[in-house]
């Protein structure tokens, strides 16, 4: 009888290292993949902010561009760090910034103004979306919305 | 640098969010030191092919665009980079690698001064371990995997007669830049050297590799590396065996941490593993039955284990 409860108490001991193995995998394996995702999304920023740079210190410049490829109206979504030096940069040039956009509303909005998602989008000559992590999900969304082109930020930059 | 000393081949399938990272990167310095870049394209859009003319049109006359059929099989692309290119050196890149030139190209230049066969980068540790080889064995065993990888080497325009690739092709099929190569060396006097540092910039857009994507790493490591090992001149003879097993002991390659990651990507099946069963055994020093019993294991949670475990 003692050995029968003993392989039982063995067996449930068992049932619950297993259970709590699996959440632990499970666990680890959720905030390794999220992890993985901010990792990437840093090492992407940090490209883009590399090519930059050096694109500034070869002498070329945002504006120029935009203007080279017919764009002298647009729009810009994210405001964030990125945003704001994109922003920043054509402060002073013939490119007009008609309006941005971002889904946290309490931004700086100094640049142009604010229009938000579930508003009509006006006509710009572009529109330039600086979270480049997520510029797939971004580009789907805003096209369901506007018929205006929508570039990543990256297809201005690491064309410079 | 002279007219026509260096090449950069890149070939390329429907990546063209790093070519234009590449470009950002490698274009100016590129023109700035005289070297061409040649884009061997087989996508199935045109997307690289606009960003490309953009360029060139832009005024970046050092800058070439090959298009080519996007079944057309990548060693044909290769092909056109090693033979009759007319450049006195061609640097073969990965899709996927961004080289480091402005680093790089002050010891490249020293070292095309000297007449190399090969320029070789070798990214063990990075300590700048500088190493000469006149000895096609020394180097066969040193630098087979580091060769193997396209992006760290340099070789000279003229190694491969179109004649000569023809020869070697059904010996070698896919792994003829890398087996063909060493048959090359194996016949001359060599002058090759190879420096342990890095010769990229990590590059976010790098994705998997489609022989991986498409779970043909067992057959290329098991199987075609070492059909291609068997195949070299007998001057390698005593080496091949231990040759035969360099790749698949690689970090990211056959060990027993990275048989999750094998699973999940459908490199290790139980179809594939009982197939090349007797390669397993004789190529990896990793026990044939954690390969079988990796591959009865569920994807999802193979998935699970490799964020773990794995180092690829």
């Amino acid at each position: 009888m003692k050995k029968i409860l003993g392989y039982i108490s063995l067996g449930l001991w068992g049932l619950a290292c297993t259970y709590y193995l699996i959440k632990v995998v499970n666990a680890a394996d959720k905030k390794i993949d999220a992890k993985e995702a901010e990792i990437r999304k840093f090492k992407l920023y940090y490209n883009l902010c590399s090519c930059w740079v050096g694109a500034k210190q070869r002498g070329k410049s945002v504006a120029e561009y935009l203007q080279h490829e017919n764009i002298n109206t647009i729009a810009v979504y994210g405001m964030g760090d990125i945003g704001i030096r994109f922003c920043k940069e054509l402060r002073g040039t013939t490119i007009n910034i008609k309006y941005v956009m971002d889904q946290n509303m309490t931004l700086d909005t100094t640049f142009a103004p604010r229009i938000s998602l579930s508003e009509e989008l006006p006509k710009v000559d572009a529109i330039i979306v600086t979270p480049i992590n997520v510029f797939p999900q971004i580009r789907n969304m805003l096209s369901a919305k506007t018929d205006c082109t929508i570039l990543s930020i990256e297809d201005i930059i690491f064309g410079l | 640098m002279r007219e026509k000393q260096l090449m950069i081949g890149i070939p390329t399938k429907d990546h063209p969010r790093y070519i234009q990272f590449y470009l950002s990167k490698v274009l100016d310095v590129a023109r700035e030191y005289g070297i061409d870049l040649h884009i061997y394209d087989s996508s199935e859009t045109n997307l690289t092919e606009n960003i490309i003319y953009k360029r060139i049109e832009s005024g970046y006359s050092n800058l070439y665009y090959h298009r080519y059929d996007a079944g057309l099989a990548p060693e044909k692309k290769i092909k056109d980079i090693f033979v009759g290119s007319g450049y006195e050196y061609v640097w073969l890149c990965g899709d996927g690698v961004v080289l480091d030139l402005e680093n790089i190209l002050p010891f490249v230049i020293r070292e095309m001064k000297q007449n190399r066969d090969l320029i070789a980068f070798n990214c063990i540790d990075g300590k700048g371990r500088y190493t000469q080889y006149d000895d096609p064995i020394k180097l066969i065993l040193e630098q087979w995997v580091s060769i193997a990888l396209y992006g760290g080497t340099i070789y000279k325009g003229e190694l491969f007669s179109g004649q000569e690739w023809d020869r070697l092709f059904p010996l070698y099929t896919a792994n003829i830049p890398l087996a063909g190569t060493f048959d090359i060396l194996s016949r001359k006097t060599i002058n090759v050297v190879s420096v342990d540092t890095w010769f990229c910039v990590h590059s976010v857009y790098k994705e998997e590799s489609t022989w991986i994507t498409d779970g043909r790493l067992l057959q290329a490591v098991v199987d075609d590396m070492p059909a291609a090992v068997n195949n070299l001149p007998h001057r390698y003879d005593p080496v091949k065996k231990t040759v035969a097993k360099l790749f698949s002991s690689g970090r990211d390659m056959l060990l027993a941490p990275n048989i999750w990651w094998l699973r999940t990507t459908n490199n290790v099946t139980p179809q594939k593993v009982i197939k090349y069963r007797k390669q397993l055994r004789e190529i990896t020093d990793t026990n044939y039955l954690l390969f079988l019993g990796g591959s009865f294991v569920s994807k999802k949670i193979a998935k699970k284990l490799s964020n773990i475990f794995s180092y690829a």
